[in-house]
């Protein structure tokens, strides 16, 4: 079927899939270790809407709760909505652009590139502000465009990618930025709780001033990203066929790496190195829907935002529901427990079509 | 009025000399087959065309225009390509991916239109893979890939059309009916289409005119009878080889190598 055609049924699919996101995150707002009544919650998210929520009454319910869902829990879970997207969607860029179906941020060794170069911010800087941008930003941009630049550079043979090289390339970097931060970590221990979450990933730092940041930078680049969905498709294909359709392939391939560089340093500076999300979602989106990236883009990013909402939600939670301990669990952690078998049984498919 | 024509084209990879001085000419409506050994520079030539090495010394015009003045869209619009690997790693259909020859048409925020449909279906039906339409590309055979990414370049509807090695991995079914249809596109439609090839055979029978490269340089050129001959093929190929005629065409027959 063509996309032309398959418009309207789509953008039926993306309401549906919106409004489950929706309902996802009301669901993790009202679940936690502090109990809070899910009517209350949802009366005091209520009173936050403009106009609407002067008639809301919220008098009975507990300062303490009220802090709980809008300072606490509220952040993250936009958070986690917006670096869901974010991964996802670099994930996407990644694997078409590389024509590479195991391509992702955190196995090419972006995501660790940003986050040693965050943690050398925090470590020697204090995460020191430079201006409106804290110095975590700067490093961690810095480093993704690093780490791009240099697993590019040495993958490259004779302007081709190899698919295998490139993997082997990214797992190298990504032991070695992540032995760096172990490295920080060695001779900075009075640091380590702040460094430590950039290795595992997780959302317990979201606060209103991160999302501020955060949020207006991955929408920004994910629209980027998705007006340019034609020419990846393109690119997708055949660097020199791509040329050959009117495709300026350097110009754009620069500038979707800065824009995916961008995006996963303010992931990595906010919630830590969370893996495979940019794996597993555009790789099922591609199975569910179509390769076209008019399709994939969107979807994987509505999808994204609805996994990492969900392993965050599971990550505060598990360890309550299994054991009772009120301490929550690295999302980085459930991430991987879904993404690494997924890596592992796309090898062994991939073994059987060779 | 030649609608390519290149013109004291030389290149260089670092101290090597890769083309030296090459001048040729490409007129509307005729099969052009470039022919040479490994390293004769052929793939090189074609890179230059198609702007894919622009440090070249020299000037390619495209209908009396430097290419290196043209924006890549424009040139989009005068010369198509089907590259020599077909393989395409996402499991586009075929439709698709001749859509995509639409590209260089199509403004920014722009979909494919009913035209633009009708015109891939066209396409597709001169190439015989309409019936693969909605199939996955990644699951036709070879012959049946060569013939959706013809499709592609005749959709993007460019008066020239480039192939590197249409048929070098193809049985000698599908060879012919590959160049069959090539041949098909410059008689109907009037299309120059270039061709790098290793067959001899093959381009004697299709080639309208060709020429024949060594060491960077344009050894040969004309039509098959004049180009084919015992001396041109042991000076450029280090074979001996007889040249022989049945019905008026030219058939090369190689005996050793020298």
């Amino acid at each position: 079927m063509l996309y032309t055609n398959l418009r309207k049924k789509y953008f039926i699919h993306k309401l549906v899939i919106f409004a489950v996101l929706v309902f996802v995150c009301i669901l993790s707002i009202t679940t936690g270790i502090a109990r809070i009544d899910a009517i209350d919650t949802v009366k005091i998210l209520a009173s936050k809407i403009p106009f609407f929520g002067k008639h809301v009454n919220v008098d009975h319910i507990p300062s303490s709760a009220k802090a709980i869902i809008l300072n606490l829990r509220a952040p993250r879970i936009v958070m986690a909505v917006f670096v869901g997207m974010g991964l996802s969607l670099s994930g996407a860029v990644y694997q078409g652009m590389f024509k590479n179906q195991m391509a992702d941020p955190y196995v090419l060794g972006i995501s660790s590139g940003a986050a040693f170069f965050a943690s050398i911010a925090i470590v020697f800087f204090g995460g020191l502000r430079i201006g409106f941008l804290g110095s975590v930003y700067i490093f961690a941009f810095f480093g993704s465009v690093l780490t791009t630049i240099l697993v590019y550079m040495i993958s490259r043979t004779g302007g081709r990618l190899p698919a295998a090289t490139l993997l082997l390339t990214g797992v190298a970097f990504h032991f070695l930025m992540s032995a760096g931060i172990n490295f920080l970590l060695m001779f900075n221990r009075e640091m380590a709780d702040r460094v430590v979450l950039w290795n595992m990933g997780s959302f317990s730092n979201s606060s209103w001033t991160s999302v501020a940041i955060t949020v207006p930078v991955i929408l920004t680049c994910s629209i980027i990203i998705i007006f340019n969905a034609k020419n990846l498709n393109i690119l997708s294909v055949d660097e020199p066929t791509a040329k050959s359709l009117g495709v300026d392939v350097e110009r754009n391939k620069t500038l979707m790496l800065v824009v995916t560089a961008l995006m996963v340093a303010v992931c990595v500076s906010s919630c830590g190195v969370v893996g495979f999300v940019g794996l597993v979602i555009p790789h099922i989106t591609r199975i569910l829907y179509r390769p076209d990236h008019r399709v994939l883009l969107p979807f994987s990013a509505l999808f994204g935002a609805l996994f990492l909402v969900l392993c965050d939600l599971v990550a505060r939670n598990l360890l309550n529901w299994l054991k009772g301990f009120s301490s929550e669990m690295p999302v980085g952690a459930i991430t991987s427990a879904f993404g690494a078998p997924f890596f592992i049984w796309l090898l062994i498919k991939k073994k059987r079509n060779v | 009025m030649s609608i390519l024509s290149v013109e004291n084209l030389s290149f260089s990879y670092e101290e090597y000399e890769v083309l030296k001085s090459i001048y040729a000419d490409f007129e509307e409506g005729k099969l052009y087959v470039i022919l040479g050994p490994n390293g004769s520079g052929k793939t090189t030539l074609l890179n230059c065309i198609m702007s894919n090495l622009t440090w070249y010394s020299g000037i390619i015009r495209l209908k009396g225009k430097d290419v290196k003045k043209m924006t890549s869209r424009e040139r989009a619009r005068l010369v198509s390509y089907v590259p020599q690997n077909t393989i395409i790693d996402f499991e586009f259909t075929a439709r698709e991916i001749v859509l995509m020859g639409r590209s260089p048409y199509l403004r920014f925020f722009e979909n494919e239109s009913i035209e633009d449909v009708e015109i891939a279906r066209e396409c597709m039906a001169m190439t015989n893979v309409l019936h693969l339409m909605d199939k996955n590309i990644k699951e036709i055979s070879g012959g049946e890939r060569q013939r959706v990414l013809i499709a592609r370049a005749l959709c993007q509807d460019t008066p020239i059309m480039v192939l590197d090695e249409p048929a070098s991995s193809l049985d000698i079914y599908h060879e012919i009916n590959v160049m069959d249809i090539l041949r098909n596109i410059v008689r109907e439609k009037k299309r120059t289409v270039i061709c790098v090839m290793h067959d001899l055979n093959t381009a004697a029978r299709y080639a309208d005119y060709l020429y024949l490269m060594s060491n960077g340089s344009v050894v040969a050129r004309g039509e098959a009878k004049e180009v084919f001959n015992s001396e041109n093929l042991e000076k450029v190929y280090s074979v001996k080889s007889d040249v022989i005629e049945i019905d008026g065409k030219k058939y090369i027959v190689i005996d050793s190598i020298v």
